[in-house]
């Protein structure tokens, strides 16, 4: 195989891969900004039930959370009219879902440390509760939201059970980097394999460089 | 303000009925526990109690209605550094005059009469703690408040730097007449801040009144601690520059008291400890005691009165128009056989302005 393949068969599910990550981890933020405001700021039992349910994805095998979205999104659940399986957007509901307690965790923790009496006091000068979000709390847990951002990002990069469950190894649709290293391994393409999973092993690397790198600048500060 | 607040917090309930004059300064005072700090949060609209707040002849709650804080322009100040540390000292400044109403102070005037003029650039959270404390206090009023809420203030900083504030603070407050309104259990702290006082113990206002009348009332623990005190309205009348003594006219009587020169006619608070006068029946000429001044007794405090440090007696005493604390050995109050209606001399040691 020479080099030509060999990149035509890597920029495909890179692509997609990117794509993934980068529409996932958008949709991640809008989604766990605000949720991650009103944990931070929830009290009482509703809040250890919302918790432990979303951080459910983090302990459960890929494989059963895409089984079930599967039945939700398949022709018998309630949202086969969107057509989600085997597509691009099915892709993304299921990375959201999946590395929604990645991103969710680092901003309501950003969020838990903001003092209380200090968002008071902005109230008391007269900042409502949009201003106090959009003016205080989004700056102050600036670096907690972009810890969470590439940790959305990076994640959903790795993600393959969930992938694979409800969007199949569709070339060009679905194949997204984790897929195309599985394919290739099965064909007993190890050329393949090698450029994929060392690609995937060095940015990911380089992200959690960066993730590191930017928490002790925030913490020399 | 008129309060008829309560509200249920874990095992404590607040129960506080109390109604205070919207102009000058009132403390909230009472033992750690009685719940200070929830009534403050409660009149600020931090907390949300039952019943009624009725603020300049404004609802600020009632049945129907809850005005949120950040409508009533009531600004607070809590125990903590809020301090916006991801912003400059004038962009924190710029912040409060966000949302200010129309007529308030200017950031610079603001800035230098708080000593921060030349740290408007800095990063907020780089400043010192008094710098701090200072920023935050100068934030709140730059909001242009209807009312300024303290709670515990400036508890952090050494005596001194909270003097200086406490001092600074004053001056804003009575130049503006804005009212303000502070919780503390610091005795120095409220008898040179408070106009008025609210008392709470487990979470209900057992006594309010003029700050004088409750440093003397008999239910309140003010008058049996060892540091007693009154604090009298003071207006400076002269100064002997050579002695550096200024004389004061306290409620019709003369004063001399030591220290740097009062502006002539300016309004002083005069603290008189009652562990710093004594009793005698004639006026001794060779004392070095600069103020010995006619009173009369209106009554003695029992040493059997529980409270009391042991040996010792309160004798209450009529200065001119106003009441002041004597505070005396049994001995001395059982060789002088004071009665209620005898007229003495009170040799009155040292004495302390403590602002204006």
């Amino acid at each position: 195989m020479n080099a030509a393949d060999i990149v035509s068969q890597i920029w495909q599910p890179l692509r997609l891969s990117v794509q993934l990550a980068g529409v996932s981890t958008i949709i991640l933020l809008m989604l766990c900004l605000p949720l991650g405001w009103v944990l931070a700021r929830a009290k009482g039992l509703w809040r250890v039930f919302a918790e432990a349910f979303l951080t459910l994805p983090l302990v459960l095998p890929p494989t059963v959370l895409g089984f079930y979205l599967l039945l939700m999104l398949g022709p018998n659940g309630p949202f086969a009219p969107l057509h989600l399986v085997f597509s691009f957007w099915g892709l993304v509901v299921g990375a959201v879902v999946f590395s929604l307690p990645f991103v969710l965790r680092p901003i309501q923790n950003a969020f838990e440390g903001i003092a209380p009496s200090l968002l008071e006091s902005a109230a008391s000068l007269g900042a409502g509760p949009w201003q106090v979000f959009f003016n205080l709390a989004m700056p102050m847990a600036r670096r907690g939201i972009v810890s969470a951002a590439i940790m959305g990002f990076a994640h959903t990069l790795g993600e393959f059970g969930v992938v694979l469950m409800i969007g199949g190894d569709i070339d060009g649709k679905t194949r997204v980097l984790s897929v195309a290293i599985y394919d290739a391994v099965e064909r007993l393409d190890f050329a393949l394999a090698h450029w994929l999973s060392g690609g995937l092993l060095a940015f990911s690397f380089a992200i959690l460089l960066l993730l590191s790198v930017l928490n002790r600048r925030g913490a020399a500060v | 303000m008129k309060i008829d607040l309560k509200l249920q917090k874990g095992g404590f309930t607040l129960n506080a009925k109390a109604h205070w004059p919207d102009k000058d300064m009132t403390v909230i005072a009472g033992p750690s526990g009685a719940g200070k700090t929830s009534l403050l949060r409660a009149c600020v609209g931090l907390d949300r109690a039952h019943g009624d707040v009725v603020f300049a002849a404004q609802a600020m709650q009632d049945r129907q209605s809850f005005v949120p804080v950040a409508q009533r322009r009531m600004a607070w100040v809590s125990q903590h550094d809020d301090v916006f540390a991801h912003l400059s000292v004038a962009q924190n400044f710029a912040f409060a005059m966000r949302f200010a109403a129309p007529g308030g102070a200017m950031i610079e005037d603001v800035a230098s009469h708080f000593g921060l003029a030349d740290r408007m650039g800095q990063n907020a959270g780089a400043l010192s703690g008094g710098e701090k404390q200072r920023l935050i206090l100068a934030r709140a009023l730059l909001s242009n408040p209807r009312l300024l809420a303290l709670d515990e203030p400036f508890g952090a900083l050494d005596a001194e730097a909270r003097h200086a504030l406490l001092g600074l603070l004053t001056g804003f407050c009575k130049a503006r007449t804005l009212p303000v309104l502070f919780v503390s259990h610091d005795l120095d702290t409220l008898t040179r801040l408070a106009d008025f006082m609210v008392y709470m113990r487990g979470g209900r206002i057992v006594a309010q009144g003029p700050l004088n009348a409750c440093l003397l009332d008999e239910e309140l623990p003010f008058r049996r601690r060892e540091d007693a005190c009154v604090v009298l309205p003071a207006i400076a009348q002269g100064y002997d520059a050579a002695n550096q003594l200024n004389a004061l006219d306290v409620g019709g009587v003369r004063l001399l008291v030591p220290g740097a020169k009062m502006p002539k006619g300016e309004g002083q608070r005069l603290r008189l400890r009652a562990g710093d006068i004594s009793l005698s029946r004639a006026r001794h000429g060779d004392s070095s005691v600069l103020n010995i001044l006619p009173v009369v007794v209106r009554g003695v405090e029992q040493a059997s009165d529980n409270g009391l440090p042991p040996g010792l007696v309160n004798v209450a005493l009529a200065l001119g128009e106003q009441s002041v604390l004597a505070r005396i050995t049994a001995k001395s109050a059982m060789e002088l056989q004071l009665a209620p209606g005898e007229e003495l001399f009170a040799q009155i040691k040292a004495s302390a302005l403590v602002g204006g």
